[in-house]
Parts: structure tokens; sequence; C-alpha cells
């Protein structure tokens, strides 16, 4: 089920009106989670049956570390955690990629492997990740095991960030679950104003991209220098336009319903570094990342070499979580590099001020690699990639088509991260109080209903 | 969970409402000038087939960006043809030829009357017929009709993109060319109703129509609600049958089409061919039309009866080599897909104004 789909919206009324007509949080955190089994069951129920098991895995594992002292043990059942969750993320995931991987390297010697016919259930990536830093900060002694199942089965399966994220931790959203909720106009103005500004973002502006965006790159090097500059730019408003849309709309639908989540994106388009990128660009991931898997390695503790090696894996595993395919590593290999001059750059500058000319050239960089790699992301394989890059850095002839509102779409973004920059945005907030916020999202909305796109449109985070 | 009511609801609402006023207001706005209008139908006794009322001022936003007057008998650009005296060079087609992607003036029929009048003391009037759907049995019906209305008639010129549109048992209109028992013209019965006329009369008065449309839309969404659990079965879409390889059956369809078509009408009959060349296929530019052998056996049975034809596609390929410029496609959509655009529109007005500057001047030489 989608949030932009008819369905989503009867179906999140009649879970708002259940939620306000029952008293007992208790039951209410029920029907939270029985809806949340509907709304993934929506797509296939069949993959209901992982989400259930990896919940069993990791409850019981969470419980059994609390109670055990022995380090070995606590080890042992850590790895219990890992394995299951990594092996069902594994197996689904990454089975077909390692198959036709070898299959590429043995074909010279003879050898003819066939690819699995594997259906990627939606959103396990994300619950992976969710449940998997539950065990891993209860072996850490971070934070206290649940000690009911329902409220941690609705930790991991609560619907608003079950398929595409924010990747919510433990810390943050079990102890939403202790106390009742508040359902107030105040916070639903807030829920459904942010639920609108994500439909905007996602309909009206990704999806009308995706239009112009995916023909360039279906047909890379067809199209001249400055079309192809449009279309990498606009994949790169489309990009966040879908996948900060659907964490707006997430946490929007949750501060709805009285639950809070850390936000996700922070105008990661005015980072003058690229470790300022990834302070604003998917910060549940990043963050994961970086406690679970950066730390884990050794963070920067073990010395200048091992800290560079640590932050060429850690985003090396990054890229590959996105995709199950080697442009997607390639593209975690591009911002692992560049992290790492960043630091080594951060380290060897004597002064830690920066001149304007100095953050306008660092911003101007990280642009420069964040489309470049944004190029390796969208391609369907590195042939496509080089052909993209061939016609930005050393163009022959080609069709032009400047799209209209490719250009649109880039000067509202311009507008908005320029006002965040210059902190003058709160009149784009459409504050609760403002006589023009009415307008402001009924605008929105009737422009979403006007104007959306014909056809199905996914949102990219999907298959991830 | 704790429901913490709002105590001054009232100003609330109010301050609501009006935002839900003005917001409707600005969309409008808005809308009036980025959406595609809706048009209405009326029944033309003369012509005996529906044709999009007149006086309608249709903009068109989806693809392109253009404004077209439609005038008596469903004819663009032109308010009232019957005030028009000078002989008429007739363009036949589809969604091609209405050419709502373009504004009136980039019209072929009317690039073609700019051009020729420029440069000859005899005056001509292009004029445009066509609607979406359209194909060759709908030109063997209407020709006689609209020749009554439009005399005096200097040539009729059928512009063909595609070449499914020139074979039988392909004709999703009324009209109908049928190769079963044998080959025939025939006319559906009775005339199929028109689609909520009321409603969308209402809706171009007020200047609603993406309104009307986003209710239109939503209506069928509500039709087909899910709420069953998942996997779906994925309804693949039936593709059109694909060309029958026969080519004695192209021959014998054609040689019918091109004899019915001649015996509807004592002026000459120009066919102006212009396939999707040049298409793009996963990076590929290609400068090749995959139908080019077929166009020569059909070219072969025109030129047999006396009709001219024009092959577009060597123009089509320079317009390309020459200066990346393409005949179909728009800045807000698909580049070589779709409509034909300014260019294409071009193309096919200089063709034509060619062709009978050199059957002019044939008839002076002789």
């Amino acid at each position: 089920m989608l949030f932009t789909q008819i369905e989503f919206i009867i179906f999140f009324c009649i879970t708002v009106i259940l939620l306000l007509s029952i008293k007992n949080f208790r039951v209410q955190k029920i029907i939270l989670l029985a809806g949340s089994y509907y709304f993934y069951a929506y797509w296939d129920w069949r993959f209901l049956g992982l989400i259930i098991l990896s919940t069993v895995v990791d409850y019981i594992v969470g419980a059994t570390l609390h109670k055990t002292d022995n380090q070995k043990n606590r080890k042992t059942l850590l790895c219990i955690s890992l394995v299951a969750n990594l092996g069902l993320l594994g197996f689904f995931k990454y089975c077909n990629f390692f198959i036709d991987s070898a299959a590429l390297m043995l074909a010279p010697l003879g050898f003819n492997l066939q690819s699995l016919n594997i259906i990627l259930p939606v959103g396990i990536s994300f619950y992976t990740f969710q449940t998997l830093s539950y065990t891993i900060d209860i072996y850490r002694k971070r934070i206290e095991p649940c000690h009911d199942f329902f409220d941690f089965a609705l930790f991991v399966g609560f619907f608003p960030q079950l398929v595409a994220g924010p990747i919510v931790r433990a810390a943050d959203f079990l102890p939403q679950l202790k106390t009742p909720r508040s359902m107030s106009w105040c916070r639903s103005y807030s829920g459904g104003r942010q639920f609108v500004f994500g439909l905007f973002k996602k309909v009206f502006i990704a999806d009308r991209l995706a239009m112009f965006v995916d023909v360039v790159f279906d047909n890379a090097g067809a199209f001249d220098c400055v079309t192809t500059w449009l279309a990498v730019i606009a994949y790169a408003i489309q990009i966040y336009c879908d996948f900060s849309g659907y964490s707006d709309m997430a946490i929007g639908l949750a501060r709805t319903m009285g639950f809070d989540f850390q936000a996700n994106f922070n105008h990661p388009y005015i980072a003058t570094s690229i470790q300022d990128f990834w302070r604003r660009w998917h910060i549940s991931l990043s963050s994961w990342l970086r406690d679970y898997l950066y730390i884990s390695l050794g963070g920067n503790r073990k010395g200048e070499i091992r800290t560079y090696i640590n932050l060429m894996i850690t985003m090396l595993l990054g890229g590959l979580w996105h995709g199950a395919s080697w442009t997607f590593v390639l593209w975690g290999g591009l911002h692992g590099a560049a992290l790492a001059v960043n630091r080594w750059m951060l380290k060897n500058a004597n002064d830690k001020s920066r001149m304007m000319i100095e953050s306008f050239l660092g911003w101007f960089s990280t642009m420069l690699v964040v489309l470049i790699s944004w190029v390796l992301f969208r391609s369907p394989a590195f042939a496509d990639a080089f052909l993209m890059l061939k016609q930005m850095f050393a163009p022959v002839a080609g069709i032009s088509w400047i799209h209209p509102f490719a250009l649109l779409c880039l000067g509202l973004m311009v507008i908005t991260h320029i006002c965040h920059a210059l902190k003058k945005e709160k009149w784009l907030e459409a504050p609760m109080q403002a006589w023009y916020s009415p307008v402001v999202i009924f605008v929105m909305l009737w422009l979403v209903l006007l104007y959306h796109p014909v056809g199905f449109q996914p949102f990219i985070y999907f298959q991830f | 969970m704790n429901i913490v009511y709002f105590s001054k609801s009232l100003p609330v609402l109010i301050r609501w409402l009006f935002g839900l006023m003005v917001a409707c207001a600005i969309v409008w706005c808005i809308a009036l000038y980025c959406s595609t209008t809706l048009y209405n139908w009326e029944w033309d006794a003369a012509i005996g087939d529906y044709v999009i009322s007149a006086g309608t001022i249709h903009q068109h936003r989806t693809e392109g960006w253009g404004r077209t007057l439609v005038g008596r008998h469903g004819i663009y650009a032109i308010p009232d043809v019957s005030a028009v005296k000078e002989p008429k060079v007739v363009f036949w087609g589809d969604s091609f030829v209405q050419g709502f992607q373009v504004d009136d003036d980039d019209k072929m029929a009317q690039q073609f009357t700019t051009q020729w009048n420029d440069k000859h003391t005899l005056k001509l009037r292009g004029l445009g017929i066509g609607t979406g759907e359209r194909d060759c049995a709908d030109y063997y019906f209407l020709m006689p009709k609209y020749q009554e209305t439009l005399k005096p008639i200097h040539c009729h010129v059928i512009v063909i993109h595609d070449l499914a549109d020139t074979l039988p048992d392909r004709s999703t209109t009324r009209f109908r060319f049928a190769s079963k028992p044998d080959f025939h013209f025939e006319i559906d019965d009775p005339i199929p109703p028109i689609k909520n006329p009321g409603l969308i009369t209402l809706a171009r008065y007020f200047r609603a129509d993406a309104f009307f449309r986003f209710a239109s839309s939503t209506k069928n969404k509500i039709k087909h609600l899910r709420f069953r659990l998942g996997p779906i079965e994925q309804v693949v879409e039936q593709e059109q049958a694909p060309m029958k390889e026969d080519a004695q059956f192209y021959r014998d369809a054609w040689d019918y089409l091109l004899t019915g078509l001649t015996a509807q009408t004592d002026q000459p009959i120009l066919i102006v061919y212009s396939p999707a060349v040049p298409s793009i296929d996963k990076g590929k530019v290609i400068l090749t039309d995959p139908n080019a052998a077929m166009f020569k056996e059909f070219k072969r049975i025109c030129n047999k009866h006396g009709a001219g034809v024009i092959d577009l596609t060597p123009d089509l390929i320079a317009l390309y080599e020459s200066s990346m410029k393409l005949s179909r496609g728009f800045s807000n959509t698909t580049p070589l897909e779709g409509h034909f655009n300014k260019e294409g529109h071009r193309l096919i007005a200089e063709a034509v104004c060619m062709h009978l500057e050199k059957a002019q001047n044939a008839i002076h030489s002789n």
C-alpha cells in the first residue's frame, strides 16, 4: 500500500478513528500492530512471516542477552541475531547478485550459473537494520530489552516507517510505547502539514521529474551535454524529493497518531563538505552506519590509515545496502573516498574557520561529487554511467531537451535551500497560527490532485 | 490516547474554510493557463459524424503548448469554412493532422497556405480535418460528405504516420475497413451517444476543466479500490495484434483501399508518409524506417491508382542530421515520440507545396 493511494487514506482514517474511539492504550497498540501487518500484507501476505520471524528472533535474543553476563554466550546470541537478520537480507536481496557476479567470473571456465527467481520483500533492508540496532544496543548495554512482545512487534512493524524508513532506533521508539500518546489538534496539524509537504514533493515534483530523468538515463549518450547535466541535476532533485517526501509523510503520519520520529533529511544540497552532506542526507541510515558499522570496525580509534579504511568499508557496504549491484558499490566507494579526502584535508587545514569563498568551493566540490555519484546510483550498468559521464565532461553532439518543469524544480530547490541557509524559511513552513497556512496547504493538495502524473510511480527507495 | 480538543474551533474553522476558498481560486487561475481544456462533440448532419463543437477554443498542455480554434464541421483554425472562396487543399489525418499540440498558425494546413500564397498567384487555402483514432476508412466515408461542403477542392492530402492506418480490421471508430469475408467498408450503427455533454459544457463554462478531469479520474479510481491482501495478479495488457507478414494480403488490401478512395473523389489524392524516423532505442538514434519495404509496395500501388505519394523519410533524416532538430516531440514530452511539432508540420507543408508546384509546372509545360 502506498501513502499516495486512496486505499491508504481510507485505511489511515479508519485507524485514526479507532484510536480516537478506544481509550485503552494497550488495545490501541494492538490495533496499530494489526493495522501495520495489514498494511504490509496488502502488498504480499506471504512475506509477513519474515517480519514476524525477525521480530520473534530479536525479541528472544534481546531478552536472553539481558539475562546473560557470560561474554561468550552474549557474543553467541548476538551472532544468532546477526546471522538470522543478515541471512534473510542476504538471501532475498543479494543472492542473485552474487550468483550473477560468480557467473560472470566462471563463464570463461565453462560454468553456467542460473539466477534464482526471488522476490525482494519490500522494506526488508529497513526493518532488518531496525531490529539489528535493538539487539546491538542491548549487547552494548545501552538499552533495556522490551518486555512486552506486542510493543516490540509494533516497534518493528509500525506502518509509517515499515517499508522505506526512516530507520527508527529502539531507544527512541520503545519509550514512546510506555505512556499513552497524545492526539491534539496541534500535533494533527503539524503531522498533516508534514504529510502534505511530503506528498507534494513526491507526487508533484519527483514523479513528474521522473518522466524527464528516466528517458535521458535510459538513453545514455543520445542527449547533448546541457541536457545530460540537466537530467543529472533533475535526478538529484527527484531522489531527494522522492525519499525525503516519503520520510516527511511517514513522520507526519506518526506524529498525527502521537509518535515522534527523528528528521531524516536536512537540506542536503547546501552541504559544504561531503561529511556535512552525510549529516543531512538520510540521517537515520548514516547515523546507523556510523554507530553500528564504522564504530564497530574501530572508527577513528585505531590510527589514521585504519580510519580511512574503516570509512571506505562503511561506505562500500552502505552502497551495497542500497542495491544489489556493482554500481551501488562504486557509488558507496566514491563517497567513502570523498569522505577520506575530506577528513585528510580537515586534519591538515591550519585554520578551521572558513572564509566565504572556501565555503563556496566546498559546496561546489561537494555537489560535483554528489552529482557524479548520482550518475552511478541511477544508471542500470557501468556502460550507461560511463556514457552519461562522457556526455557531461567530454560531450559530443546530441539531442537537446531542456525540460521546462526541470528548470522550474531547480528554481524551487534553489529558493528553498537559500532560504534555509539564510535562516529565512519560517514562512515556508506554514506555521499553525499564520493566516496563509491553510492556503499553502490546500494549494499544495490541489496541485497534487490535479497534476499528478498518470500511471503507477513507486517510491525509489522501495527497491532498497 | 489523550485527545486535546481545540477550544476555539470556530475561528479556526473559518480560517480553514477561507484558506480552502482562496486555494481553489489560486489553483483555478493556474489551471486556466496550465491545463488542457475539455471539448464537447456535436452531431453534424452535413458530415454525418460527430465533430468538435464549432467555436471551441482548445488549449492543449499535456503535450506541447498549443491553442486551437475549432470552426464549423470540425475544421481547425478557420471559423466558417463557407466564407473561404479559394480552392482548398484538404489535409486528412488523425490527431497528427489535428495538431492540438501546436498553435493554429503552426499547423501544417496553415503553414501550407502561407508558404504557397507567398509564392503563387493562384491562391489556395489549406485546411486540416483530423481527429484522433481516425484512419483510411474514415477518409473513405467522410471525403464525399466534406466534398459537398468544401467546394471548390484543389486536392486531398492524406497524412499517414503509421502504415497500420491503411490496413483492414484495425479501425477504432464507427467507420471500418474490414477484410472478412471479403474486403469491404462498413459503418457501425447505431450512432453512439456522447458522454456527459451537460457536465462538460458546465465545466467549460466555469473553466473548471482540470477539476472535472480530477473528478472523473477519482470516480474511476473509486470503482477499482482494492482492500484484499496481496499479491495481486498482474494483468498483462494485450498488445495490438502484430501486422501479418503476408505481402499478398497487404497488396490486396491496399489495392481495394485505393480503388475505393480514388472512386470517392474527382480531385487528385496525394499521400504523405511521415514515419517515426529518427527513433531512439537505448541511447541509439535509429535513422531507418522498419516499414520501408512495406511502404515501397504501398507506394507502388498508390501510383498504380494515380495517387501521388511523398515519402518524408529523407527530409526527416536530413532535418536531424543537419540541425539535430526533430519532427516529433516537445519540450514537455519525450523527444522523437508523440505528435508532430512545429518542425514536423512545416516539413509536411513544404513537401506538399513542392509537390503541387511540380504538378503545376508539369501542366504548364504540357
